[in-house]
């Protein structure tokens, strides 16, 4: 017998990544009241205090939040390698809690504390994640395409974090380490390409063909979207260095564009390269019936596919609304679209495993499809679909009343997902049911 | 829905290629409760079945898998007798 490729029963226990899953989508309202409240305002501009706050609700509340849940999920299964130290996990998730909040507080009301309290905790917070994961990294026996895909994101997060935190000192009353708009640049390049795009593109490996029985794409291909990753990465944290030892100046080029320049094989291989080999895979597809969450994949990689567009016209024309643009579309159309849809699948799904795998074949169990309705499913994704689509609208159109609409629809999309994992958490087999295969074998826990 | 695949030897082959996760593991594991001492069953799975392997091993069945060159696999679970 050959060796099994998933290691379910190194899985964590179900606590574990679920506190992560629940918590994100929080953030995610919490970004859409911003939004609400601040309209237009939050959508002028990048530099601006509330949209800082937003943007960091969701790059950090939302998406890293489901990220590392993720991780201590998929780590042990996928590499084979628990991670130490297991209840160290449940301090992370709350020191990342209490970073998200006064990150976003501190800079989207320009007060020092909340954010020099972030600075701490995250720090600690990021280094209670990376150290644990690192060693079970360092022990995996298995070395596929998404395991190198991880480590590659995994070290993007590390050099994010690093330049996050010591940036973050400028907003809590100290020194920024750099010019603002250089530092800005990598640090975001670095999340968004690396960290994000970077898991994302690792994970998709394993989740397409295993939920939507998609094509596999061929490891040459995989194995170039980490290449161009680590290259682009690793080329971005060499501009910081030049910047920090007084070399870069002497190049004759402004400092952004030479991060942007740097940054560009990540960026091409995360939103041009990973999204048509993911559309390719969704094509060959054996299953013809649709799952909702495959609406997700193909909505969010589209919108990668537009914001790579988005990225290339902010670096030629001089039109302010554009940077917006990307970002807005990058955050919430590209890497939300497919972490909303990735939860949407996975949540309910380790659920049944966890709770109602042991006992099939022994009593009734539902079937995964009703622990979460696809109708519930299809209903997020076009609340989710409209929110994305109005904040594009109002970006280019400058109308402040969009604002706040997309925002209001974004907040009741994280409303929305909330109550859809929290009743698919809620599910649990009923303790009374006889193996004689008595009905009604699933009740929501009070 | 459950295809079964004719086969060359005895018994027919449950074909959950169609399936994806956790669908095959909960069709072949509710096939497996009706196993008696001795009896067997074949199934096809979309992929290496390893989620489905461990449930076997609580359950004190034996099996055998086969990977198949397009990625699939043939698994052989019996009822020690």
């Amino acid at each position: 017998m050959r060796t099994a490729e998933l290691r379910l029963e190194r899985a964590p226990t179900l606590a574990v990544p679920l506190r992560f899953f629940l918590t994100a989508p929080l953030f995610a309202v919490a970004a859409g009241v911003v939004l609400t409240i601040g309209g237009g305002d939050v959508l002028e501009t990048g530099w601006a205090r509330l949209t800082l706050g937003a943007t960091h609700l969701g790059t950090l509340g939302f998406l890293t939040m489901v990220m590392l849940g993720a991780l201590y999920q998929m780590l042990p299964v996928v590499a084979g390698s628990p991670v130490p130290w297991p209840r160290v996990a449940a301090v992370v998730w709350a020191l990342l809690v209490v970073t998200v909040v006064g990150l976003a507080w501190g800079m989207a009301f320009g007060h020092a504390r909340p954010v020099f309290i972030a600075i701490a905790t995250g720090t600690f917070g990021f280094a209670l994640f990376l150290v644990p994961v690192g060693v079970a990294l360092k022990r995996a026996p298995a070395r596929s395409d998404t395991v190198r895909g991880m480590v590659v994101a995994l070290g993007c997060f590390a050099f994010a974090a690093i330049a996050g935190l010591w940036m973050a000192h400028g907003h809590s009353g100290m020194r920024f380490p750099g010019p603002r708009a250089l530092w800005l640049q990598v640090h975001l390049s670095l999340a968004l390409f690396g960290w994000v795009g970077g898991l994302i593109s690792a994970v998709s490996w394993q989740v397409l063909p295993m939920f939507y029985l998609s094509r596999e794409v061929p490891h040459a291909a995989r194995r170039s979207v980490a290449v161009l990753v680590a290259l682009g990465a690793a080329l971005a944290v060499g501009v910081l260095v030049l910047d920090l030892v007084g070399v870069l100046d002497s190049f004759g080029v402004r400092p952004t564009h030479v991060a942007a320049l740097a940054i560009a094989p990540a960026a091409l291989a995360v939103l041009v390269l990973h999204p048509l080999l993911t559309l390719w895979a969704l094509r060959g597809r054996r299953r013809a019936r649709v799952d909702s969450t495959l609406l997700f994949w193909e909505a969010g990689v589209g919108c990668g596919l537009i914001a790579a567009a988005a990225a290339i016209a902010a670096h030629l024309s001089s039109d302010p609304r554009v940077p917006v643009l990307f970002g807005w579309l990058v955050l919430w159309g590209w890497a939300g679209m497919i972490v909303h849809g990735m939860l949407s699948r996975i949540v309910p799904f380790l659920i049944w495993l966890h709770r109602f795998a042991p006992l099939v074949g022994e009593q009734r169990v539902p079937s995964i499809r009703t622990l979460l309705p696809d109708e519930w499913t299809r209903r997020g994704f076009r609340l989710h679909a409209a929110s994305v689509v109005l904040g594009a609208a109002a970006i280019l159109s400058g109308q402040g009343w969009l604002g706040h609409l997309a925002g209001a629809l974004l907040a009741i999309t994280g409303i929305d997902l909330t109550r859809s994992l929290w009743h698919a958490a809620r599910q649990r087999p009923d303790a009374a049911a006889s193996s004689d295969g008595s009905p009604a074998s699933t009740r929501s826990s009070a | 829905m459950t295809r079964r695949v004719a086969s060359d030897d005895e018994g027919s082959i449950l074909d959950f290629r169609d399936l994806p996760a956790p669908e095959p593991l909960e069709r072949i594991l509710e096939a497996c409760a009706g196993l008696g001492p001795g009896e067997s069953l074949r199934a096809r799975t979309p992929r290496f079945p390893s989620m489905l392997l461990p449930h076997l091993e609580k359950r004190g069945l034996r099996f055998e898998v086969a990977e198949e060159p397009d990625g699939s696999a043939l698994v052989r679970v019996w009822r020690p007798a």
